[in-house]
């Protein structure tokens, strides 16, 4: 029956490290959670969304964006996006608030918290999820940064209950304006050069419902950019990193 | 104890309890004596109850493949038939349009019907198999998780559904009157066919098995063409028979609707049911407004190798397993896959082809019943006597001796039938490790009980859980004069069917007068399939559903042979307590809302015209739940100055699909009527809202 829904969800992951377009933001373990309201009809959506890392050893000296002796959350996202299915093609985009504690990229929050704009695309062909995404930032960096992927399903269960969708999965990520130049310092820059900023392969499994589902996720990054603007812990070079979370959501409302 | 000694131990109960097996405890309502009627004779009443849910169940069937209802085509009906003989002997036999009877279903019924003398023993629940009932009521875990679209058990559906077959039951119970009976049985050939012919093969020759008419396809004449038809008329106070009721025993899969429907609908069952209704209605002069006043009981007979012939779900394309969109943001974990099968809308050209085929076998088969239905009225009389004999059992504490001790699923039934498939078919886990999904998978080193059944791979289990599966068995007899129809939970194949009835025949030899005998399948609990020994050694798919091993058809007509036995003493009654494992509950019932209809403002129609060949209109009501299409009729529409004259019908009509839309924020529910009126759509048109009362419940519109 086709109808709008009113939604809240939420998200929680712990991954070995806080990856970033490539960029290992903190070496140590991570609790990314986020939260979002949405309504969403049978092929459109529209979902405010708060999004966070903790890092979860911040009050070591081993610490990554927040800084030592900072609070612990060293990234808090707001955005606002919007969603279409158009099955065997999805699409999704909107504006997202980077607010970065104090400490991020070596600098003040007031220093690099920035805005960008988004559109993400995929579709689902047979085997195969070819997808391309574009970030502009609009705030202080003014570029873009564009990611290709291509996954491939694994077979798994041809089951509702529970589905699983488990993907071998590559990624690459290219700065097409965020690099320094003429025009950019490396103090409002990410990376240090134009092109592949790095190469991302993993092995994605969720197991559930649309709507409540574990994740693991296993990745093998190979870096290609040495970044512009480094944490003052991050690491640098090729790395494992490893994640488990959960997601769920509830109905507020059906319209 | 500490505090966190105290709170481990919660934990502990906590994890126990969770992994704990619901159970549900059933009654176990024997029928109390027989007490002789006031009026001599056969007494005969009949009733029907709508048993058609709100939309937002799952249809039952084709499991995960399947889709959730958002409304109905035809109506699903109870129907009973209750019978009393002069020595106060009363069965009551109901036929639902479902997918299968439960245990919990009957014990249920059974418990709330002792009133009126109907005990579990005294009532036969059949159901016709459609595949296009709802889910969530079945006495095993398995079956409510992988049978509906949407997984899970539901009390609310068992409790609507035996609230709703009760009223059938009594109402049959309150309309006793003097009655005759008379049965045939007839042969239908060229309409159904085997679909497992490799195992029938395996089938050593018989004689005296009916002979197919030359020229037959072999799968055509390797099924059980056996029609057997109980005409039961009523007599009024003058002395004249008035047609009121027949029960037809007759098995194919009723497997019209494809895994894309998205409406109940009692599938091929329903347009014989119907058809010989309004004959009889015809027949007593009765003009029913709405539902027919004479009730058709279709039972599914040896259905489990029979299909209809050019009826195959495989019409429509198959599920896919796509990776979608959720709502978040940038960074929130991606979504989990969704499945997208064949579009559900109303134009799906594979579901309305489907819906037409199932309409022209319909016609077919109610053709044969309304010729076998004119003949059993030679043969009518009231000198009858009513009988049953009925064993229950608690397989995982006693069993019929040829039962392997657990029942167990083959690697032949995950895979579906031949003509229809699952999509566990030939799947390779990580695309490599072969779960051999298939017909035809055997384990030639195995001794096992079960051998050569090759249990369903251990990688799966682990992935989907435990597979509880039914540890449940009720057999019953019923006498109706010279004719013995036997309730088997299950879908017995064809040579299961002639074996059983050639057993009760032989067993009844000698002891009562017995003419025919009948197998009705899917009656009062599931087991899944019966297949023979020889049938079981290929583990094709009926094999492979034979969950109790390669002895399980012959253990099952012994015992039915035993019963048999039993009843020139007045039948055996082995009422058992039960407990079944469905599951834990979930809430997939719509529930009503407190304020219905309170402060509902006029009816509101949304719009209304003719999409090519179908007029359409659509307008706002409750929400499903709040209106439930069993309380009553919901709309009729009408058309006159159309091409081939006047015509009207109401919601119930084969050609009228009633779907649940969506809701419209303070404006009620989006609900919409499709109507394929015949010879096109040109015409003025009326729709009347019979839930809605006083002037301006209609619509008019014209079409061009």
């Amino acid at each position: 029956m086709a109808q709008t829904k009113a939604l809240i969800g939420a998200d929680a992951s712990v991954r070995s490290s806080n990856i970033w377009r490539g960029q290992t933001r903190s070496g140590d373990w991570v609790l990314q959670p986020d939260l979002y309201v949405a309504a969403t009809g049978s092929k459109l959506s529209l979902a405010a969304a708060w999004w966070s890392t903790i890092e979860l050893q911040s009050l070591s000296a081993e610490s990554g964006d927040t800084g030592l002796g900072q609070a612990w959350f060293g990234q808090n996202d707001l955005s606002l996006e919007g969603s279409a299915d158009l099955s065997p093609l999805y699409l999704r985009g909107g504006f997202v608030r980077y607010a970065f504690a104090d400490g991020a990229f070596g600098q003040t929050a007031d220093a690099v918290g920035t805005n960008e704009i988004y559109l993400d695309a995929w579709a689902s062909l047979g085997a195969f999820v070819p997808r391309v995404a574009v970030w502009h930032d609009v705030g202080r960096v003014k570029g873009a940064y564009l990611e290709t992927g291509l996954d491939l399903r694994v077979p798994v269960l041809p089951s509702r209950a529970p589905i699983v969708g488990m993907y071998l999965s590559s990624l690459a990520g290219w700065s097409l304006g965020q690099h320094v130049d003429d025009s950019r310092s490396d103090d409002s820059a990410y990376f240090s050069d134009a092109g592949l900023t790095h190469v991302d392969l993993g092995l994605d499994i969720r197991v559930g419902s649309a709507s409540r589902y574990v994740t693991v996720e296993l990745h093998f990054l190979i870096e290609r950019d040495e970044g512009a603007r480094g944490s003052d812990t991050g690491t640098s070079g090729d790395s494992w990193w490893f994640g488990l979370g959960g997601s769920d959501a509830w109905i507020l409302g059906v319209f | 104890m500490n505090r966190a000694a105290s709170g481990s131990a919660a934990v502990v109960a906590f994890l126990i309890a969770s992994c704990a097996p619901y159970t549900v405890d059933l009654p176990a309502p024997a029928s109390p004596e027989p007490t002789p009627p006031a009026q001599p004779g056969l007494q005969a009443g009949f009733g029907r109850a709508d048993i058609t849910p709100p939309p937002g169940l799952g249809i039952q069937a084709y499991g995960p493949s399947g889709s959730v209802a958002n409304g109905f085509r035809t109506r699903l009906y109870a129907r009973a038939v209750f019978l009393e003989d002069a020595d106060g002997e009363r069965v009551a036999l109901v036929a639902l349009d479902l997918a299968h009877a439960s245990v919990l279903l009957h014990r249920n019924v059974a418990a709330r019907t002792l009133e009126t003398g109907i005990g579990a023993d005294r009532l036969l629940l059949g159901a016709t198999h459609t595949h296009a009932g709802p889910g969530h009521f079945m006495s095993d875990e398995a079956i409510n998780k992988y049978g509906p679209a949407r997984p899970g058990f539901d009390p609310a559906v068992v409790d609507f559904l035996a609230e709703r077959i009760t009223r059938a039951v009594r109402e049959a119970a309150a309309d006793m009157r003097p009655a005759v009976v008379g049965w045939v049985q007839g042969q239908v050939w060229g309409l159904t066919r085997n679909r497992s012919m490799t195992a029938h093969r395996m089938n050593p020759e018989v004689p005296g098995r009916p002979v197919p008419p030359p020229g037959l396809p072999e799968d055509q004449g390797a099924i059980d063409p056996t029609w057997t038809l109980l005409r039961i008329d009523t007599i009024d106070t003058a002395g004249d028979t008035i047609p009121g009721a027949a029960i037809s025993v007759f098995g194919f899969h009723a497997t019209g609707n494809p895994a894309a429907n998205d409406l109940y609908d009692g599938d091929v069952p329903a347009i014989i049911e119907r058809d010989l209704e309004q004959y009889m209605d015809a027949l007593a002069g009765a003009t029913p407004t709405h539902a027919p006043r004479s009730v058709h009981l279709f039972f599914n007979g040896s259905e489990g190798d029979a299909s209809l012939v050019g009826m195959s779900r495989s019409a429509c394309p198959p599920a896919k397993q796509l990776r979608g969109v959720r709502p978040g943001g940038p960074r929130s974990p991606r979504s989990n896959d969704y499945w997208k099968g064949p579009s559900a809308a109303p134009a799906s050209e594979c579901v309305q082809q489907a819906r037409q085929l199932i309409n022209g076998a319909g016609d077919s088969l109610a053709a044969h019943a309304r010729d076998l239905y004119r003949e059993a009225g030679s043969r009518l009389t009231s000198d009858v006597a009513v009988g049953r004999a009925f064993r229950s059992y608690d397989l995982s504490a006693e069993r019929p001796e040829g039962l392997c001790p657990e029942p167990v699923i083959g690697r032949g039934s995950g895979g579906g039938a031949e003509d229809g498939k699952s999509a566990l078919y030939d799947w390779r886990i990580f695309g490599f490790v072969d779960i051999e999904a298939r017909e035809g998978v055997v384990d030639e080193d195995s001794q096992d009980c079960q051998a050569p059944k090759k249990s369903l791979h251990w990688l799966l289990k682990l992935l989907v859980g435990p597979l509880a599966l039914s540890e449940t068995l009720q057999l019953q007899v019923v006498r109706v004069g010279d004719l013995l129809p036997a309730g088997l939970p299950a879908a017995p194949t064809a040579e299961v069917g002639f074996r059983i009835r050639d057993a009760m025949l032989e067993s009844a030899a000698g002891s009562i007068d017995v003419h025919g005998a009948a197998v009705v399948g899917q009656s009062n609990g599931y087991v899944q399939y019966l297949a023979t020994a020889e049938e079981y050694s290929v583990q094709h798919y009926e094999g492979g559903s034979t969950l109790y091993g390669p002895g399980s058809a012959g253990a099952l007509e012994a015992v039915i042979a035993d019963l048999v036995a039993t009843l020139p003493d007045g039948g055996e009654a082995l009422v058992l307590p039960l407990t079944v494992e469905p599951g834990k509950p979930h809430h997939i019932f719509p529930e009503a809302e407190e304020s219905a209809g309170a402060g509902r403002g006029p009816l509101r129609v949304e719009s209304s015209g003719c999409s090519r060949d179908t007029a359409v209109v659509r307008w706002h009501d409750d929400r499903p739940g709040t209106l439930l299409p069993s309380d009553g009729p919901i709309l009729e529409l009408a058309r006159t100055d159309g091409p081939g004259g006047d015509v009207s019908v109401w919601d119930d009509d084969r050609e009228v699909e009633i779907r649940a839309l969506g809701s419209r924020v303070g404006r009620g529910y989006l609900w919409e009527a499709r109507w394929t009126p015949p010879a096109g759509t040109s015409g003025r048109y009326e729709a009347t809202f019979l839930r809605w009362s006083g002037p301006g419940n209609t619509r008019e519109w014209e079409c061009r």
